[in-house]
């Protein structure tokens, strides 16, 4: 099968200007994006972001309103789910209840008479999900991730040109979806197959995917390798749906040492890199992940750091690795810091005054405008819908 | 728990286990007292009579109790035609309801949509008048000056120039009778398949034809077989289409139970005839479910 795969050159699939509205409501909006062949590409948002209409579009099952689906140069667009040289994988399997697993993953070789070898290139599929001894279970016989391997069979035994996932994973336990994660990665890796991946669960994209796209409200919010997007937020709602943040409001000063520019939030100046941004003067968004801050006695190591804020410890919580702390900042704003637990020492207390320290080369800067709240409303949404 | 002594424990306990696991069967009285009364004991009265000999001469001298196994020899030798026309007529009757039912049945559950509700009211409104009404109903509109008729035999499709009084009317009679009960099961097994798994289908190259033929109908095959059963077995032993609908060469063999019963009374003939009818039934149900397969189905 990985001799067809590099026999016919896999295309690239191109969504341009894209809108899905049912009556007054817009499910995706003017969506336009390139999804490069061979890759593992995560749609990333919140339920009701439009993510899934859109992989139904793609799927061509659901029709658009406006726009166009393009497979390399040719448009796809109006033509029928079965048309398409692409499978899905769905979110409840939909395995054929009246047919043994065999049957299930022969279903569209048969129905596109493709049956050379037929029984060969099945048992071989059913290899690679590692469940060839249960080819003629019947799909209730087995339990919910064997479903989802044997779903994920019956979508690739075909080599599509694009596998759509939506929420794979979901209706799995954490333990099981860990190892599904890699199995996919692998899988993908092995067949070459352009992956479109449907999730709202950040760090399933981030394990998997080449390339992430954030979706909020129909929109894509920001586009990028994973370690990309986290490190360099563009917009608020992707710095606190992917991760957290910490986001200060500001007006910029004018220039500062080392490329910097000094920036007033509330009655202090902080800095930031002039490299982060295209702004010099005026309102400025920026924020900085609680990994990349430390706490420290007061004064105590102010001189290692070009940034700190003398706060108030709200809440330590002990995880083991990590200690998570609540501090509060002289205007009111609570700040989230992860602290690695390198060395044994004692607890912050609540009640305490200790500095928060970071350094400027890891702020990053959001697009003029951003909301500092945005995307806030996500935050410990449960992970299974 | 443990604030309550042992001995009283089990003295409270004891009892009310007792009454719990009892209450099932307490439940169960009420229906096998009625299969006891009106199936059982029935069924056996039957199976004596269609054993008996006449006392005397004649019909009015009664019966005795009997092993005459030759009323079931005499009753085939003479009868099997007609048992043979009941098979056909009852099975082309279910036939046409099931061309006629999935159809509507397959559209009421997938693009129903918000007049679901109402068409299935519909589909058992002709259950608010009573079989007979319905029945005479027919013979009106499959008069031979009906409309119906009339432009049928203008299109020259009548045979015999003629619906009424012919086994199409019967077949008809007994398909739009027992239409309702093949519907009924077909649109609730279809309307139980995840479409879901329509799409799935779509996804892996099957056209709607393909996914009808590899999907939608095995999976609504539970229906069917339900289906066509309800349908069938009313069928195979009714008489009201028959003897209303249909000329006297039409008769089907429950038009022949019914005049041995009541107007020949002929009992153990009548009785010899009810359960040759009745295993006849049995040993279709039982060929076609397991050609059918349903257990083997979700």
């Amino acid at each position: 099968m990985t001799a067809a795969k590099t026999a016919r050159d896999v295309q690239d699939l191109h969504l341009v200007n894209l809108t899905k509205s049912y009556f007054e409501n817009v499910a995706v909006d003017n969506l336009s994006l390139t999804i490069e062949a061979g890759k593992f590409f995560a749609l990333l948002g919140p339920s009701g972001c439009g993510k899934t209409t859109t992989l139904r579009m793609v799927a061509g099952l659901e029709e658009p309103t406006s726009g166009n689906i393009k497979l390399g140069p040719r448009d796809i667009t109006n033509l029928r789910p079965y048309e398409r040289q692409i499978n899905t994988v769905f979110q409840s399997y939909a395995l054929f209840p009246h047919m043994d697993i065999y049957e299930n993953v022969a279903f569209g070789l048969r129905r596109r008479k493709d049956t050379t070898d037929l029984d060969q290139r099945v048992h071989d599929m059913l290899k690679l999900v590692e469940l060839d001894e249960l080819a003629r279970r019947k799909p209730s016989q087995l339990s919910g991730g064997q479903q989802q391997r044997i779903a994920l069979a019956r979508a690739i035994i075909n080599s599509p040109d694009v596998l759509l996932l939506d929420e794979p994973l979901g209706a799995l336990d954490l333990k099981l979806r860990r190892q599904m994660q890699i199995e996919l990665k692998r899988i993908q890796l092995e067949t070459g197959i352009t992956f479109v991946h449907v999730t709202h669960d950040q760090e399933e994209a981030m394990t998997m995917a080449d390339t992430i796209a954030v979706m909020n409200a129909g929109r894509i919010e920001q586009m990028g390798a994973p370690a990309e997007i986290y490190e360099r937020p563009r917009t608020a709602f992707v710095a606190n749906f992917l991760g957290q943040s910490n986001l200060f409001e500001g007006e910029i000063q004018g220039p500062a040492e080392n490329d910097c520019l000094a920036v007033k939030v509330a009655d202090q100046t902080y800095r930031i890199p002039k490299t982060a941004t295209a702004q010099t003067s005026g309102r400025v968004v920026f924020g900085v992940r609680p990994e990349k801050m430390t706490t420290e006695d007061v004064d105590k190591r102010r001189g290692e750091y070009d940034n700190f804020i003398e706060g108030v410890v709200l809440d330590a919580s002990f995880t083991g690795v990590s200690v998570q702390y609540l501090v509060e900042t002289p205007w009111g704003q609570e700040l989230t810091i992860f602290e690695r637990n390198v060395d044994v020492r004692e607890l912050g207390r609540r009640g305490e005054k200790v500095d928060v320290l970071w350094r400027s080369k890891n702020v990053f800067v959001l697009d003029p405008g951003s909301d500092i709240n945005d995307g806030l409303q996500y935050l410990g949404e449960p992970v299974v819908e | 728990m443990q604030l309550i002594p042992t001995s009283s424990k089990a003295i409270f306990t004891q009892p009310l286990r007792n009454g719990r696991s009892l209450t099932p069967y307490l439940l169960l009285i009420p229906g096998l007292a009625w299969l006891g009364v009106f199936f059982v004991i029935p069924f056996f009265s039957l199976l004596v009579t269609s054993l008996m000999k006449p006392a005397g001469s004649s019909v009015l001298d009664g019966y005795v109790n009997a092993l005459e196994i030759s009323n079931y020899m005499l009753a085939l030798q003479t009868y099997w035609p007609v048992f043979a026309k009941s098979l056909l007529y009852a099975a082309s009757a279910t036939l046409l309801a099931l061309v006629i039912g999935y159809p509507l049945a397959y559209h009421i559950a997938l693009r129903g949509g918000r007049w679901r509700n109402l068409m299935l009211v519909l589909v058992i409104a002709p259950f608010f008048a009573s079989y007979l009404i319905r029945t005479y109903a027919w013979k009106t509109i499959l008069a031979d000056e009906s409309f119906i008729t009339s432009a049928l035999n203008f299109l020259n499709l009548l045979p015999q120039d003629r619906i009424l009084n012919t086994p199409l009317a019967v077949i008809a009679g007994i398909s739009y009778n027992f239409l309702p009960f093949m519907i009924l099961p077909l649109y609730a097994s279809i309307e139980r398949i995840d479409p879901r798994l329509l799409e799935a289908s779509k996804d892996l190259y099957a056209d709607s034809n393909e996914t009808f033929r590899k999907v939608t109908l095995p999976l609504s095959m539970p229906g069917v077989v339900s289906g066509t059963l309800l349908t069938f077995i009313p069928a195979m032993g009714d008489f009201i289409n028959a003897s209303l609908l249909g000329s006297a060469k039409d008769k089907m063999i429950g038009n022949v139970i019914q005049s041995q019963f009541v107007i020949v009374r002929d009992y153990p003939r009548a009785s010899a005839l009810s359960f040759i009818l009745m295993t006849l039934i049995l040993l279709i149900v039982f060929f076609y479910i397991r050609r059918a397969g349903t257990e083997d189905l979700v």
